[in-house]
């Protein structure tokens, strides 16, 4: 009887020991793997996803209304508030910055008789959109959009190195994220 | 004697078993906002352009999103997220004022009028090439970055028109162009499926 208890418990904390190694393990690997890598906050970008939404649909209808002044404070509107970072929300938050910044850009520079911009304040615009360390978010159209249109906001400002310089690393971004779609087929 | 062991191993399979699942599905709820699925509503606003309602309708409707967006960034600040760039907004605030004041004209327009887009389809990013996609879907995303290509290609090799014995923008053209070829020929060869 002894001995059968005793095996009982040997076995009992084997198994227990190689449960807690084994999950261990694979939260390492899962980690390791970029699987493991949720935003500290989701709610919060949850419902930064749901603000951007609702700015777009706003927009949508405003340019509808030919009220471009109204779609651009609309997105001026946006990027004045709060506003989660990468510490908050994960690598989608500075995404989805870039989406509504491309948006803005892309309206100023179509309508730029609309609360007017210098190519000098459009720029710095685009800088403050994509942030000092956009080069290490995972490419995505968002980016690359907004990487582009630094290309024409320098080429406004007569910096043509500068234009093609963003041009080319927006073409390398669409580059990746083609070969990622055709890849994601197979 | 040897009764504890199978069971134990029995047991061991079962508790590992569900501890995967467990694992698995933290996993998958985890990546869910990596993938930008929480964006939803940007990407069905772009593509819900509205046409032409009623005026009464759209003035509602703007004035419930505005209530919307209020509410959603009430929420964030409750979440305890401030703005990023008060310093900056309020500098540009200050800086738009001087240079309006000093500052000649405003940016010209676009020599070619590009239309004021709604932001590409998230469908695009990076993050949702992980999840599983019709071949319809995929196939918009491959026109779409194609797209996007062919663009750059004819900013790219405008410029090479104000620059052309400079060997850089001769390059940068031509790989632009053989860019383009390619990507339109995997926009065709998936349509064309």
């Amino acid at each position: 009887m002894t001995m059968i208890t005793t095996t009982r418990r040997v076995s009992w904390l084997s198994l227990l020991a190689g449960v807690v190694l084994g999950a261990c393990v694979m939260l390492v690997s899962l980690a390791q793997a970029g699987r493991l890598a949720p935003p500290p906050n989701p709610e919060v970008l949850v419902t930064l996803a749901q603000t951007l939404g609702a700015a777009h649909k706003r927009v949508d209808l405003l340019v509808a209304q030919k009220d471009y002044a109204g779609a651009i404070a609309t997105l001026e509107d946006l990027r004045k508030g709060p506003w989660p970072d990468r510490a908050d929300a994960g690598e989608a938050a500075e995404q989805l910055r870039h989406d509504a910044y491309g948006r803005l850009v892309r309206l100023r520079i179509d309508h730029p008789t609309v609360d007017p911009r210098t190519p000098e304040q459009l720029g710095e615009l685009v800088r403050e959109g994509l942030g000092d360390d956009y080069k290490t978010l995972g490419v995505n159209a968002f980016t690359a959009r907004l990487v582009g249109l630094r290309g024409e906001v320098a080429e406004q400002r007569g910096d043509d190195d500068a234009a093609l310089t963003a041009y080319d690393e927006a073409l390398t971004m669409n580059r990746g994220l083609l070969q990622q779609a055709l890849g994601a087929g197979r | 004697m040897m009764s504890p062991v199978p069971s134990a191993r029995r047991l061991s399979a079962v508790v590992l078993a569900a501890l995967l699942a467990a694992c698995a599905s933290k996993s998958e709820r985890a990546r869910e906002p990596h993938t930008l699925d929480a964006a939803p509503p940007a990407i069905e606003s772009e593509s819900a352009a509205p046409a032409a309602p009623a005026e009464p309708v759209q003035h509602d409707e703007l004035a419930a999103l505005e209530q919307q967006l209020g509410a959603r960034k009430a929420q964030l600040q409750a979440a305890g997220v401030v703005a990023q760039t008060p310093k900056e907004a309020k500098d540009d605030e200050q800086r738009l004022k001087k240079s309006t004041a000093a500052s000649g004209p405003a940016p010209k327009s676009p020599t070619k009028p590009s239309p004021t887009a709604p932001s590409t389809a998230p469908a695009a990013d990076a993050a949702s090439a992980e999840k599983q996609e019709s071949p319809a879907e995929r196939c918009t995303q491959v026109c779409e970055i194609s797209a996007a290509i062919c663009d750059l290609r004819d900013q790219i090799c405008d410029l090479l028109t104000r620059h052309l014995d400079e060997k850089r923008y001769i390059l940068a053209c031509d790989a632009a162009i053989a860019d383009c070829r390619i990507s339109t020929e995997a926009c065709h060869g998936c349509t064309d499926n």
